[in-house]
């Protein structure tokens, strides 16, 4: 009894059907965001991947214009409008570069800011339909239908697959694209295929934790793992593993402080790294 | 356009010093061979042994963890075997890099941790564990200690002797005279190309270097370019 006492306000929370289905879905998210966030940290995409998360929305807001007639907006169509918005903005990032001359910051801003206004625009046009602007930018973990749970993970498998295909040749090109080349590599392409997994990563894990903090799963769990080991595919485990507990344990806090889960999840994961990067045990897993 | 009228054929088994000032395209070339670069005409072909390149600088992601082991075994990546876990002959050829490099006792530390020198070694301890028929080295010496530079002439000597081609970019006239068999001079086209003695007379490196050669000794040219900072 005494072990249901302590454990009571860790187990309780999951009873409800809505809270195990969040659980899952941010389960499924961490782990592709911590695996997929390695490569945005070894690569110093930080800003391609916030570019992204904004890019979604108008995406998203146009997929569900198209698709929603009386019922709710497929899914399906939210993924791929979402992960549209997304290449669209990548793309409109490198053409404003190339056109201006402008840097790669400044280039990336002003495209992210153009696709979250048009977001916000083009879904203040559709709030009348069963959509709300909240949830696109914070994300709403507890209104994930237990239905989507094997799109989510069937999605997250194929990526992390393509990543586990991919992994010398990101490795390579980002150690060197110039030794990369010499190997045979396609740098280009490559490059483009990482640039596709980030985008996937930031479109499966909006849904969860929102537009606005998904970067927050991309970057708090390679960050903290970078502070536990020096070993690459072990940084990749240990970043899955770190933003795959946030998820569960950011819930748990949503629910015992009555406060958003998104955020929550994100707070937690965050939270990890600041004290792993406060703390620096460096290199205890090898 | 950085290069243009180059023509020439690398035997296996020859050295090649790539002699011309900063910008007159030797890296260029070397970009051109291993296909980063397309031709815009004309054709570049590397042989069926393929090709290894040290380029001059690293731009190292210091958030990227990988220990001077893993970087020589990134040497045995290559083409069709990107999923291919490395076998014996692997580890055999990336002991032997570490250890022809004196670097065995570095393999556990990060790259982004060693000196100028130990991390030239392990660029090039990954360049010999590529085993390939064309290794193409940019300015190798650039910045590296005495020792260093002894162990890369040795491997150049090495890699000549078993059957490999060997182009070295430099800015050392001297040493593309006595230490190479043949020498290309670039200066955005090919200028001469041929046995050090043709190519390092007087007329052909003024026309490689123009304003930037100098009279030492009333013997020895040398080429200044290389004291100013830009892209080589």
């Amino acid at each position: 009894m005494e072990a249901v006492a302590v454990l009571g306000p860790l187990i309780e929370p999951f009873e409800a059907e809505f809270m195990r289905t969040g659980a899952a879905a941010a389960v499924i998210v961490g782990v592709l965001c911590g695996s997929i966030g390695v490569l945005v940290v070894i690569r110093g995409m930080a800003l391609l991947a916030d570019s992204f998360a904004h890019g979604v929305l108008p995406g998203v807001a146009i997929a569900v214009l198209l698709t929603t007639a009386n019922a709710d907006p497929s899914q399906v169509a939210v993924l791929a409008g979402g992960l549209a918005g997304g290449l669209v903005t990548a793309a409109g990032t490198a053409l404003i570069r190339r056109r201006s001359g402008l840097s790669d910051d400044t280039a990336a801003a002003v495209m992210f800011v153009f696709m979250l206004a048009l977001g916000v625009v083009l879904i203040s046009r559709v709030s009348n339909f069963a959509v709300d602007l909240t949830a696109f930018l914070f994300g709403d973990v507890l209104a994930v239908d237990a239905g989507e749970l094997p799109l989510t993970a069937a999605l997250a498998a194929l990526v992390l697959g393509a990543f586990a295909l991919l992994y010398r040749p990101i490795v390579l090109t980002t150690f060197d694209r110039r030794r990369a080349a010499a190997a045979g590599l396609p740098v280009d392409r490559v490059e483009l295929a990482t640039m596709i997994l980030l985008a996937f990563a930031v479109v499966i894990g909006f849904r969860v934790v929102g537009a606005l903090l998904v970067l927050g799963l991309l970057i708090a769990p390679p960050a903290a793992a970078a502070m536990l080991t020096r070993r690459l595919p072990t940084m990749i485990a240990v970043s899955a593993a770190i933003a795959a507990a946030s998820g569960p344990l950011g819930l748990l806090v949503s629910w015992h402080f009555d406060v958003a889960a998104g955020a929550s999840i994100v707070l937690v994961a965050v939270g990890i790294s600041i004290a792993l990067i406060a703390v620096r045990p460096r290199g205890r897993l090898g | 356009m950085a290069l243009a009228d180059v023509d020439l054929e690398v035997p296996y088994g020859a050295t090649v010093a790539v002699l011309g000032p900063n910008g007159s395209g030797k890296s260029t070339l070397f970009a051109s061979a291993v296909g980063l670069l397309r031709p815009i005409a004309g054709s570049i072909g590397v042989g069926e042994r393929g090709v290894a390149w040290l380029p001059q600088h690293l731009d190292l992601s210091p958030a990227l963890p990988l220990t001077v082991s893993d970087v020589v075994q990134m040497g045995r990546w290559r083409k069709g075997r990107w999923l291919r876990r490395l076998g014996r002959e692997d580890r055999r050829r990336v002991e032997e890099a570490l250890e022809a490099l004196s670097i065995a006792d570095l393999a556990d530390r990060q790259l982004t941790e060693l000196s100028g020198g130990q991390r030239q070694r392990a660029l090039l301890a990954q360049v010999m564990a590529q085993d390939a028929g064309l290794v193409l080295l940019d300015e190798p010496l650039s910045g590296v200690d005495h020792p260093t530079a002894e162990v890369i002439a040795g491997l150049i000597a090495r890699w000549r002797e078993q059957g490999r081609a060997v182009m070295v970019a430099t800015h050392d006239l001297h040493s593309a005279a006595h230490d190479y068999d043949l020498v290309l001079a670039l200066n955005g086209r090919a200028v001469a190309f041929g046995e050090p003695a043709a190519v390092c007379t007087e007329p052909v490196m003024r026309d490689t270097f123009s304003g930037h050669l100098a009279r030492l000794d009333g013997e020895d040219i040398v080429d200044t370019s290389h004291h100013h900072h830009g892209a080589g």
